[in-house]
């Protein structure tokens, strides 16, 4: 326990040392137990949330969905980081990546007090607060993605950063194609006027 | 030693916050307890049965509709229903089922309001003609009062290809409406025996919801469809305006003083979420379609309503 707080500590305030020895000790059931914390304390806070402003009928399935892709992102992203990684050059293992990418869940805590802090605020600031502070996070959260990457492959800053923007990328290109082909689509429809 | 206390202290901070949440959340003042306006969705063509249902999405099916219609009338803090019709007519018996639901509802004193969307028409009219209140916009396509049932007979086509069918049959009539063989003339009065039964009740509900004369329903009753401008001057619609003036016409109606808080019934599916509208008309205008082609081809035993406009004959 002393260990993993330690580790923890070392991951969200020492990035660069905390994901080193995390890619050194492989620990997967640590990693799991950061990466379940993670991504069931905001969905606890998420829950109050939607539970006070009456939206219960969408929370099962806010909370499905929040669990289902967490686990699915994180075990896809360490498989495809892996493969990216690798092809620029990257030499590591998908275990260590695996494990870093589970402690680089751990920023998604702060969620919860920061919440709590803006549900004192007024209602008109609320919005844009918590959007403000979502975005802070999953950025600390991509940061530590890098520093990951670096750390497990060995490799700059710079192509650690390229191995985690290339698969967004690729979506983001998919994307734009998609909507696209669905404009067009869309503004072929029969009007009825 | 100082990491694990940063650690620690940091664990206390997120208990003490979860906490405070639950706490704020528990206590906070429900919105279930102000009065409510409910929404509900006729939408597509309207059949008897449960539709679609799964975890995203209820779609299809008036077992649904009456299904959130009892849900609306047992919830205490609901005192009006906006009924959003956007559909092209359906089943008879359908109608009928949700017509009396609907009934059922104003009965126990609760107000029930339609918006017509793009079309609300025949068996959307029905249900419309149920109600204390009809909005539709100046453009919407309603009336098609009427019935038909839809019969195609293939016999030719079934001797060009060599299918020859044949029936043991109970009864002469049994196997009435087949595509097999032209309808005889005795089998012609008896489905429309029964396609004037069905019509005189779709006047008697007509009659009856916008105390009307029977006979002036008929005048308006030959089938057609009419905009919801024709349709105001004739009597088919009380005022024009989109959902939201029907909701601040309920909420006038049941009595609701402010700004009354809407509940909406029905889950959305994903992909309409993202793409809302155009899917929407997208998929009205596919069921129509598909439901007149379906018509066109069938080889009879349902008993549809529709609008002649879109009749594949």
């Amino acid at each position: 326990m002393g260990s993993l707080l330690e580790m923890l500590y070392d991951v969200l305030f020492q990035p660069g040392m905390g994901m080193r020895n995390v890619a050194e000790q492989k620990n997967v059931g640590q990693a799991l137990i950061v990466f379940s914390l993670s991504v069931l304390l905001p969905i606890m806070a998420l829950y109050f949330g939607l539970k006070s402003t009456g939206m219960s009928a969408m929370i099962n399935v806010m909370i499905v969905f929040k669990i289902l892709g967490s686990i699915v992102l994180w075990i896809m992203g360490a498989a495809i980081w892996h493969l990216i990684a690798e092809f620029l050059g990257g030499m590591g293992t998908v275990v260590g990546l695996f494990t870093a990418l589970g402690f680089a869940h751990a920023p998604r805590i702060f969620i919860v007090p920061l919440w709590a802090l803006i549900a004192l605020m007024p209602a008109s600031s609320k919005p844009v607060l918590m959007t403000v502070s979502v975005l802070l996070i999953m950025l600390w959260s991509l940061s530590l993605d890098v520093v990951a990457i670096k750390e497990v492959y060995l490799v700059s800053t710079s192509k650690a950063l390229l191995v985690v923007i290339m698969p967004l990328l690729v979506v983001a290109i998919l994307g734009v194609i998609g909507v696209t082909f669905i404009g067009s689509s869309l503004s072929n429809m029969s009007m009825w006027l | 030693m100082h990491k694990k206390t940063v650690v620690i202290l940091i664990i206390i901070v997120i208990a003490f916050s979860l906490g405070g949440l639950a706490f704020r959340s528990s206590h906070s003042k429900r919105p279930s307890q102000s009065e409510k306006i409910a929404i509900i969705y006729v939408e597509g063509v309207i059949v008897g049965g449960r539709g679609q249902s799964n975890v995203f999405v209820e779609q299809g099916g008036t077992d649904q509709v009456i299904k959130q219609l009892h849900e609306a009338r047992d919830d205490e803090s609901v005192k009006a229903v906006v009924l959003r019709i956007n559909s092209p007519g359906g089943s008879a018996s359908a109608s009928q089922e949700v017509g009396e639901e609907i009934k059922k509802m104003r009965a126990k004193g609760k107000v029930v309001v339609t918006s017509m969307g793009d079309v609300a028409a025949s068996g959307g009219y029905w249900l419309a003609a149920c109600t204390d209140k009809i909005y539709a916009n100046s453009t919407t396509m309603t009336g098609s009062i009427g019935v038909y049932v839809p019969y195609a007979n293939w016999e030719e086509l079934y001797k060009k290809v060599g299918v020859y069918q044949e029936k043991i049959k109970s009864g002469p009539h049994k196997d009435i409406l087949s595509p097999e063989r032209a309808m005889t003339n005795e089998e012609r009065v008896i489905i429309q025996v029964m396609v004037d039964d069905i019509y005189n009740q779709f006047v008697g509900v007509v009659a009856e919801g916008r105390h009307m004369d029977e006979s002036a329903v008929r005048k308006l009753a030959d089938g057609r469809i009419y905009t919801g401008n024709q349709a105001k001057q004739l009597g088919l619609v009380d005022e024009l305006g989109n959902m939201y003036d029907a909701i601040d016409g309920a909420a006038e109606l049941a009595g609701i003083a402010g700004k009354p808080e809407i509940k909406e019934y029905g889950k959305q599916s994903p992909w309409n979420m993202l793409f809302g509208a155009n899917e929407q008309v997208g998929s009205l205008l596919e069921k129509v379609i598909l439901n007149q082609a379906k018509n066109a081809l069938s080889s009879g035993g349902t008993i549809e309503m529709s609008t002649d406009q879109w009749q594949v004959r």
